[in-house]
């Protein structure tokens, strides 16, 4: 086992929007904070969990995402940012390796 | 997978006890929960605390349990994490191989400050725990507090129960099937904490708590507890009550530990469950005559009916739909097989699968008073849900 670089890429797999939890610094439940599984595009069924970045409407299963981070507190914590609102790519294992083709943005294409 | 089950029927159900479900009690602990329901489980099996030489329970400690009621001596004891087939299977094994003959079972369920508003203003209870975020911690099962932007412990179910909708085509209603379901078997239960009719109106009003979940389809918090007598069938002859059969009993877990890294449903605790649970019991589905899928989420429910076999991969929230009562809202499959007759853990109270086990017991002894389904023999009872807890239990009146 060793640590390995990654490119951030994956698809969003698993998601649920909260709507109420623990009190914490930069979490926002008024219309659901968004909670995602990524499966990163170097290794089907490998995901990350984290928040999302993005307008409600454009935080779905499928949706293609880049890791970014965001400090809380002086600590980073993960966060994944759409490449692009529009894309969307089957939610099955292979389907994390098919999708990646359609996301080019780089990580300011994504709303925030 | 093997269908060695030496202990077939080998071994009984022979006492229940309970310490009344509750969402406002006061001035109880853990253990005088157990205590309470340990007492009424021994004095409905017709025995007393010398008649026990095992103890397994959850989270109170068998030893706590042995003091407090006087059990001079034991030969066996265990904690096992919960959910209640975790204690049960347990126990089952370990008469059958001689380890005691008979043994006590139980599990309780206690709200901790951060469980409801009512559990906050009790000031004994904020200090019982101080410093535990989340008592299920403590169950070794991954149950922990960590924070909000993480798929841990409970929180995935919610993003599987998305992703179910998501992968078939259903909307929320299939969800909340499910919890009126329960809603309507409860009205019958007086041990039930909420026993008021629960339309598809009120369901789909109800406060979103993860989406797509929301009040309705969790489990609600109580304390309260429950207890079991197991024994020897032989034992059992010459016990009050008519003995309760485990013919089969199986826990079930695959490789991923980890609630965001499970592939698919496909590759969940229950398809372990339901494989070995079938090799082991020489009744098939069609034999069952009361089922008890765990719904501490709703979906989980949903999975429970395509694993053990009522329908296929995705078609749980049709086959509910199809096989719906609309005079009882409730379901009942081929117009015959009622499902978590007691309420379940949505409407009699979150108790991690020990409701539908004792319910299950009292019904095949005749004794489930309003709720009583004629002529039933086997039971179906499958508590946990997909990823370190599922197990699943056969029983059957001789």
């Amino acid at each position: 086992v060793r640590p390995t670089e990654v490119s951030g890429r994956g698809v969003i797999e698993l998601l649920t929007f909260l709507h109420q939890g623990p009190r914490r610094d930069g979490v926002d439940y008024s219309g659901g904070y968004p909670v995602a599984a990524v499966g990163l595009v170097e290794q089907p069924g490998l995901r990350i969990a984290a928040s999302v970045a993005g307008e409600r409407g454009a935080i779905h299963l499928g949706a293609e995402v880049r890791l970014d981070w965001r400090e809380v507190d002086g600590r980073p914590i993960p966060l994944f940012r759409l490449l692009d609102a529009t894309s969307t790519a089957p939610v099955s294992e292979s389907g994390s390796e098919s999708g990646s083709g359609s996301g080019s943005g780089s990580t300011s294409d994504g709303p925030r | 997978m093997s269908e060695r089950n030496p202990a077939k029927d080998q071994v009984a159900i022979v006492g229940v006890g309970l310490s009344p479900y509750s969402r406002d009690r006061r001035g109880v602990t853990p253990g005088s929960l157990v205590a309470e329901a340990t007492v009424a489980a021994l004095r409905d099996a017709g025995l007393g605390a010398g008649d026990v030489d095992g103890i397994c329970g959850s989270m109170v400690a068998a030893q706590l349990v042995q003091a407090a009621l006087g059990i001079p001596a034991v030969t066996w004891f265990a904690n096992p994490p919960a959910v209640i087939g975790n204690q049960m299977v347990a126990a089952v094994a370990a008469v059958a191989a001689g380890m005691c003959e008979t043994a006590l079972v139980y599990h309780h369920a206690y709200r901790l400050p951060w469980a409801s508003r009512a559990a906050a203003r009790d000031p004994f209870r904020r200090r019982a725990t101080l410093g535990v975020a989340d008592a299920r911690s403590g169950w070794g099962t991954g149950h922990v507090e960590a924070g909000p932007s993480s798929l841990v412990g409970a929180v995935p179910y919610a993003a599987w129960a998305q992703r179910y909708l998501h992968d078939y085509g259903y909307d929320r209603e299939v969800l909340g099937r499910v919890a009126i379901n329960s809603r309507s078997n409860a009205a019958a239960n007086p041990n039930a904490v909420f026993r008021g009719a629960l339309s598809m109106e009120d369901y789909l009003d109800g406060r979103m708590i993860r989406e797509p979940l929301c009040v309705f389809d969790m489990d609600v918090p109580i304390d309260g507890a429950d207890a079991f007598v197991v024994t020897t069938t032989e034992r059992a002859a010459d016990l009050p009550h008519p003995p309760v059969l485990v013919h089969a009993a199986t826990l079930g877990h695959t490789d991923y530990g980890s609630e965001e890294q499970l592939a698919d449903l496909d590759h969940a605790g229950q398809v372990v469950v339901a494989r070995k649970l079938w090799a082991k019991s020489d009744l098939r589905l069609a034999d069952i005559d009361l089922f008890y899928p765990y719904e501490g989420f709703s979906n989980i429910a949903l999975s429970w009916f395509e694993n053990v076999g009522y329908c296929g991969r995705g078609e749980g929230g049709a086959f509910v739909a199809d096989h719906w009562d609309p005079v009882g809202q409730r379901i009942l499959i081929d117009g015959r097989i009622p499902v978590n007759t007691n309420g379940g853990s949505l409407s009699e109270g979150g108790t991690q699968g020990a409701a539908h086990l004792r319910e299950a017991v009292l019904q095949l002894r005749g004794e489930a008073g309003g709720r009583q389904v004629d002529g039933a023999r086997s039971a179906l009872v499958t508590p946990g849900g997909y990823y370190f807890n599922s197990q699943g239990m056969i029983l059957r009146a001789p």
